[in-house]
C-alpha cells in the first residue's frame, strides 16, 4: 500500500537525514544501516513498538557508561529483520536496561546516605 | 537549418522525463507496476542515465523479494558504490516525493516505451545520413536494402522478437538434430531403451512415455467432469514435479481454502485417508507419519496461492512474478471455469477461449509449462473444444472408467485395479487418442499408472 503523502514525505527526510549525517561522518556505517533499517520496518512494518520502547527507556537514562556502549553494540549486531533474532536481543537488551537501572538506584541510595 | 531540425525533434520527440519519472515511481509504491514495468522495460529504455540506473536497482531488489522502497534503494545503490554523494541521491529523492501516484502505470510505461522507439528511429536517420555522405560509390539499391531491413526491425518488432535468418534456421536445425541424436546414444546406452524426459514428469510413466514430459512453452489442458478429480489430477502433478523432482511449481486454485489445500497433501504424501485427517479420527502413530510427511512439503518447490477471484489478467502478473522470483517451471490453475470475466457482455466460451489463449501466450513468454483444468460437460464433451484444442499443446481428459468397459474389454482385465482413463486427446509432439488406464485412490488423495498383472 502506497503511503499518506505527509508519511512518505516525513520518511523521505528521515532517510536523507540519517544518509547525510553518514555522509558527513557524524554518523558510522552501522549507525546509517541500523537507523534506515529502523526507519523501513517502522514506516513499512509498523510492527516496532517493543524496539522503539527500549530505544525510548534506553536514551532516557542515556549517560555514555559502559553499560550504554555495550547496548549500543548488541543493537548495531542484531538482525532485527529475523523474528527470533529480534526477540533475543529485545530481551538482553531489556536485561541490560533492568542492570544499568538497578546501578542508578544503587548509586542514588549511597550518594544519599553520604549526605545524611 | 539540420542542426535546428535535430535539435527541434530532441525536445519534442525523443524523451519524456516526465512519463520516467512516473514509471520509477510507480514501482517504487506497488507491486503490480513493478511486475509490470520489469517485464515490459529495459534500462535502455530510458533516456536519463540516471533513471535507466534507478530502475536497474528497483529490479535488482524486486528480483530477491525486496519490495523497492527509498530506504532500499539508498542502501543497494550504496552497497553497489552508485551513491557516494548526497547529491547522487537529488534525481530519485525527487522521483520519490513528487510522484507518488502509481495509477495508468500501462500508460506510462507504453509512453517510456515509445519515446525509446523513436530514439533508435532517429540514431538510424542519422546513421543513414552519415553513411550517405560516406560510402557515395555503393549502389543505391543496396543502401536501400540495407535501410529497409534496420527500418523493419525498427517498427515491425518489439525487442524480445526475431527474425532467424537462414543461418540461424541451420545452426537451430543442427543443433536440434545434434541432442537428438546424443540423447537417442543415451537411450540406448544408459538407459536402457527407456526415454528420458525433454519437460516436466507428468507422474505416470506411460504418459511420460508418450508426450516426453510437461515442456517449457507448452500449454496443458486437463478436462474432467465435477467430483472426477481435476484437483487430485493437478496436486499429483504438482508433488511429481515440485516434491520429487524438485522444480518449482506455482498453484493457482479458484476454490479451495488453504486449509483444505493443505489437509489434501496430508493425505497425498502419507497415504491415509483425507476423510480421517479431516475429521481428526487418527492414531498417534499416524500423526507423527503425516508430520514427517508434510516435511517433504517443506523442502519441496510447491507455492500455493488461493484466488477466488482469478482473472486472467491477474494470472499474467502473478506468474511473471513467480518466474522472476521463484524460478517457477511450471504452474497449474485449477480451474479456469472458476475464474472471473474481464468483460461480462462474453459468453462463456468466448471467455474459456480468450482464458487458453493468454495462458499459451504466458506459456511461451515466460518459457514455462502451464496447466489449465476444466471442467467437462455432463456428457463428457468440452465446452469451447475446438477452440481450446487448437491452443493446446496437450489436451487430456480424466475421466472414471464405465463397468461395462470394465466388464468387457479384456485388455482392462491385464490391469490390477485399474479404475480411471488418463485420455489423450492431442498431443502436438506425438500420439493422440490413446487411453491409459490409472488407478485412482480417492481416499488418499493418490493416482499411479494402473500396474500390470
Amino acid at each position: 500500500m502506497p503511503l499518506d503523502k505527509n508519511l512518505e514525505s516525513i520518511y523521505i527526510r528521515a532517510a536523507n537525514l540519517i544518509y547525510d549525517l553518514n555522509f558527513r561522518r557524524r554518523i558510522s556505517e552501522e549507525e546509517k544501516v541500523f537507523l534506515l533499517n529502523l526507519l523501513e520496518r517502522t514506516i513499512y512494518k509498523k510492527d516496532e513498538s517493543k524496539q522503539l520502547e527500549i530505544l525510548k527507556r534506553w536514551m532516557a537514562g542515556y549517560n555514555n557508561s559502559e553499560l550504554d556502549q555495550i547496548i549500543k553494540a548488541t543493537l548495531l549486531a542484531a538482525d532485527w529483520s529475523e523474528e527470533e533474532s529480534a526477540a533475543f536481543n529485545t530481551q538482553v537488551i531489556v536485561d541490560l536496561l533492568e542492570a544499568r537501572e538497578d546501578m542508578e538506584d544503587e548509586a542514588d541510595k549511597s550518594g544519599g546516605e553520604e549526605f545524611e | 537549418m539540420n542542426t535546428v531540425l535535430w535539435e527541434g525533434l530532441e525536445k519534442d520527440l525523443l524523451f519524456d522525463l516526465e512519463s520516467e519519472r512516473r514509471v520509477l515511481s510507480s514501482m517504487m509504491h506497488s507491486e503490480e507496476a513493478c511486475i509490470e514495468g520489469y517485464s515490459t522495460l529495459s534500462a535502455a529504455d530510458f533516456y536519463s542515465p540516471k533513471h535507466g540506473t534507478i530502475f536497474e536497482l528497483i529490479c535488482s531488489l524486486f528480483d530477491r523479494e525486496i519490495r523497492p522502497t527509498y530506504v532500499e534503494l539508498l542502501k543497494e545503490g550504496h552497497s553497489l558504490g552508485i551513491f557516494t554523494n548526497p547529491r547522487d541521491l537529488e534525481e530519485i529523492k525527487y522521483i520519490a516525493e513528487h510522484y507518488i501516484d502509481d495509477e495508468n502505470v500501462k500508460y506510462w510505461i507504453s509512453r517510456v516505451k515509445d519515446k525509446s522507439r523513436l530514439r533508435k528511429y532517429e540514431s538510424f536517420l542519422r546513421t543513414r545520413y552519415q553513411r550517405l555522405n560516406e560510402e557515395m560509390d555503393r549502389e543505391a539499391e543496396q543502401i536501400l536494402m540495407e535501410a529497409e531491413e534496420e527500418l523493419t526491425n525498427l517498427t515491425a518488432l518489439e525487442i524480445d522478437d526475431r527474425i532467424d535468418t537462414p543461418e540461424d534456421m541451420s545452426r537451430l536445425g543442427y543443433e536440434e538434430v545434434e541432442r537428438r541424436f546424443i540423447r537417442y546414444k543415451e537411450i540406448q546406452e544408459i538407459h536402457k531403451g527407456v526415454l528420458p524426459l525433454d519437460g516436466l514428469p507428468t507422474g505416470f510413466d506411460n504418459l511420460n512415455h508418450i508426450t516426453l514430459g510437461y515442456k517449457q512453452g507448452d500449454l496443458i489442458i486437463l478436462g474432467a467432469q465435477t467430483g472426477h478429480g481435476k484437483t487430485a489430477f493437478a496436486l499429483h502433478t504438482a508433488k511429481e514435479v515440485a516434491v520429487n523432482s524438485q522444480h518449482n511449481v506455482l498453484y493457482l486454485n479458484t476454490e479451495m481454502s488453504r486449509q483444505q489445500i493443505a489437509l489434501r497433501w496430508g493425505a497425498m504424501l502419507s497415504a491415509i485417508d483425507h476423510d480421517r485427517i479431516r475429521s481428526g479420527n487418527i492414531s498417534e502413530t499416524e500423526l507423527s507419519i503425516i508430520f514427517n510427511s508434510y516435511s517433504r512439503l517443506r523442502q519441496s518447490g510447491f507455492y500455493s496461492y488461493p484466488c477466488p477471484n482469478l482473472t486472467p489478467e491477474k494470472t499474467i502478473s502473478i506468474a511473471r512474478k513467480f518466474r522472476v522470483q521463484k524460478k517457477i517451471d511450471l504452474m497449474i490453475i485449477d480451474y479456469i471455469g472458476r475464474m472471473d470475466k474481464i468483460d461480462p457482455r462474453l459468453q462463456e466460451w468466448q471467455m474459456l477461449e480468450q482464458i487458453v489463449k493468454t495462458q499459451k501466450m504466458l506459456a511461451q513468454n515466460l518459457n514455462i509449462a502451464v496447466m489449465c483444468l476444466v471442467q467437462l460437460n455432463p456428457d463428457g464433451t468440452l465446452q469451447g473444444a475446438k477452440r481450446m484444442k487448437n491452443e493446446a499443446d496437450l489436451l487430456l481428459k480424466l475421466a472414471p472408467i464405465p463397468r461395462e468397459e470394465m466388464d468387457e474389454n479384456e485388455d482392462l482385465k491385464n490391469y490390477i485395479n485399474p479404475n480411471y482413463y488418463v485420455i489423450v486427446e492431442k498431443n502436438r509432439d506425438g500420439r493422440s487418442g490413446i487411453r491409459l488406464p490409472i488407478t485412482f485412490d480417492l481416499q488418499k488423495q493418490t493416482m499411479k499408472d494402473a500396474e500390470r498383472k
